[in-house]
């Protein structure tokens, strides 16, 4: 929903990451953008550049939190002096929310620093969302997980991928953040249909979107972020507001990344499926009436 | 849910299995390339278009593609020192021996420079390990001016009417002050000039200008630096990277400074005079006048706070 309790009752609209090659630009031109969505590992460090360019963006504008470390579904325990430090900028930052992805991938204090996908047990359920209860009394702000990306399955699920983010997000009574192009990256990789995926999702729990590129290789489909949103996913898009409502949304662009005004052009083309929402909500009404 | 009795071990149906089981994935993908993936495969799926080992392979490639990345976005002067194909070699062995024990790939390079130098591994930077391991100091040391945190400098009023002879000063976290076997800074400003240069070739080029000036330009390749002993400062001044040369005196005085050393020992460390013997009173003036000179700078550049 537009604007619930997973995403601290905000109602953000459309907003791009910010990434160092568009610093100068936002620094110097101030663009109209409703929001900017960063990196926390960016800025999770003691001085220099990173934070006094943060600082200077956030007197501007309204910024975001998204992780890409905490690792929900790992086995391990939770990093305490990791957890400090985000809250140090959790603090810095006021963001409303914080989001972080429905995965693992450090173990025994070594980080692969990539997105692996969770066995989908009952087990790692109820590892995740202990975790993810952890980390949000210790931060003391809401949390979105995000779905991954994933290239391969494992025989010991015991449920499917949008079955075990309902669990997980339930036993935490946490947010979602709904990648979805990451759904149809997955939809293609493992062959299932991707608007089962988001039907079956508590839809009061989104608080958040991501869209994004994909790659498209011989036998199965990357998550490279590295192009405009295509078709697919933009339709995937109109099917999930429909059932959560315009909620706040961003588009990732990390590689090969062009200019500012088309980065930020390509995010705006939600609006348009917000606009159809609406028109087809007050079709409604007056069909109704 | 019951055990289903046919599931490849470690399975993950209780916390103890997903500890197994990550665990044994974890070491397939991070696993040195051209080597056998292990047991984890008999974890994965296959499906109609990929074989269990292909799927795991993605995850394999993905991660080496990624922290190879990265330790080369950090070391672009090795790498051009050293060549693409040597510095692939050096950065596999290192990154095998060191994966990332951080949640930041920030860190990654934190130990290359003692990995080149440990006798096992010089085959892989000979016959230039010493400029690898200046090179592999230098731009780490670039990483810490990056990011480091800033502590707050010494005020003036603090300075006043302390006694040298007590007083201690710590430099900036963000401040590495080094000594090298070759003027490496010279080397990396020549790099920076012909990537420079190669950008305005190419873009020059892109513009459809091929009979310009700039895209007449080859860009050429510095020649390795001779061995010279250098003395530098690596710092930053707001978001900015600076090189700051140093002659060994004042190489020493802020060493002895960073060792903890009081203001006054600091100074007799930096002007070592053999016992006995007494100066002539105008070189005793110019060693002042340097010192003065010296702490103003660096006064000025917020280089020093207060040793509590």
């Amino acid at each position: 929903m537009p604007a619930n309790a997973f995403n601290g009752f905000t109602d953000y609209g459309i907003g791009i990451g910010l990434r160092v090659p568009h610093y100068h630009h936002i620094l110097t031109e101030k663009p109209t953008v409703d929001w900017f969505e960063i990196i926390s590992e960016n800025f999770m460090v003691d001085g220099g550049r990173p934070l006094q360019v943060l600082d200077r963006i956030m007197e501007q504008y309204r910024v975001v939190q998204h992780g890409v470390s905490m690792y929900f579904g790992s086995a391990e325990k939770t990093d305490r002096e990791h957890l400090k430090k985000l809250k140090a900028l959790v603090k810095r930052t006021g963001t409303p929310w914080l989001s972080d992805h429905l995965c693992w991938g450090s173990v025994d204090g070594t980080y692969t620093h990539d997105l692996l996908p969770v066995p989908y047990t009952l087990a790692s359920a109820r590892a995740t969302a202990r975790k993810i209860r952890e980390v949000r009394d210790f931060v003391e702000v809401p949390i979105a997980v995000e779905n991954v990306s994933s290239y391969a399955e494992y025989h010991t699920s015991e449920m499917t991928e949008w079955e075990f983010l309902a669990e997980v997000v339930e036993l935490a009574d946490c947010g979602i953040l709904l990648d979805v192009n990451n759904i149809y990256v997955s939809s293609q990789n493992h062959s299932f249909n991707p608007f089962t995926y988001i039907d079956h999702l508590p839809a009061h729990r989104v608080a958040q979107f991501h869209i994004a590129g994909h790659s498209k290789f011989e036998k199965y489909i990357l998550d490279t972020h590295d192009h405009p949103v295509l078709d697919p996913v933009w339709k995937l898009y109109d099917h999930a507001i429909r059932r959560t409502g315009p909620t706040a949304t961003l588009l990732e662009w990390d590689d090969r990344i062009p200019s500012f005004d088309e980065v930020h052009n390509e995010a705006l083309k939600a609006k348009d499926y917000w606009h159809g929402l609406k028109d087809a909500t007050e079709k409604k009404a007056q069909a109704n009436a | 849910m019951k055990k289903k009795p046919s599931l490849p071990q470690p399975d993950a149906l209780t916390h103890a299995g997903l500890q197994k089981f990550q665990r044994s994935i974890a070491a397939s993908v991070m696993r040195p390339q051209g080597t056998a993936a292990g047991a984890a495969v008999r974890l994965i799926k296959p499906n109609a278009r990929l074989t269990a080992h292909e799927r795991l392979d993605i995850y394999h490639q993905q991660y080496w593609l990624r922290i190879l990345g990265s330790l080369r976005e950090d070391f672009p002067a090795l790498a051009a020192a050293l060549g693409e194909a040597k510095f692939e070699r050096l950065a596999r062995a290192y990154l095998a021996a060191h994966p990332s024990r951080s949640f930041t790939l920030r860190n990654l390079g934190r130990h290359l420079e003692a990995f080149v130098l440990r006798p096992a591994h010089r085959r892989l930077t000979a016959p230039h390990t010493a400029l690898a391991a200046d090179l592999a100091r230098f731009e780490w040391a670039q990483v810490v001016a990056f990011d480091e945190g800033e502590i707050a400098p010494v005020t003036a009023e603090q300075l006043a009417g302390a006694d040298p002879a007590r007083l201690r000063l710590r430099l900036q976290p963000y401040l590495s002050v080094l000594r090298f076997a070759h003027p490496v800074d010279h080397f990396v400003l020549a790099l920076q000039r012909e990537d420079r240069n190669r950008t305005e070739a190419s873009q020059a080029m892109a513009a459809g200008k091929k009979k310009s000036r700039a895209s007449k330009k080859t860009p050429v390749k510095p020649s390795l630096p001779q061995p010279a002993a250098t003395f530098l400062a690596i710092h930053r001044v707001d978001t900015l990277l600076f090189t700051k040369p140093l002659p060994i005196e004042a190489f020493r005085l802020l060493t002895a400074l960073a060792e903890g050393r009081t203001i006054a020992r600091a100074c007799t460390i930096a002007f070592l005079v053999p016992k006995g013997r007494k100066l002539p009173d105008e070189e005793v003036l110019r060693r002042g006048a340097l010192l003065q000179e010296w702490f103003t700078t660096w006064a000025e550049l917020g280089w020093f706070a207060l040793r509590k």
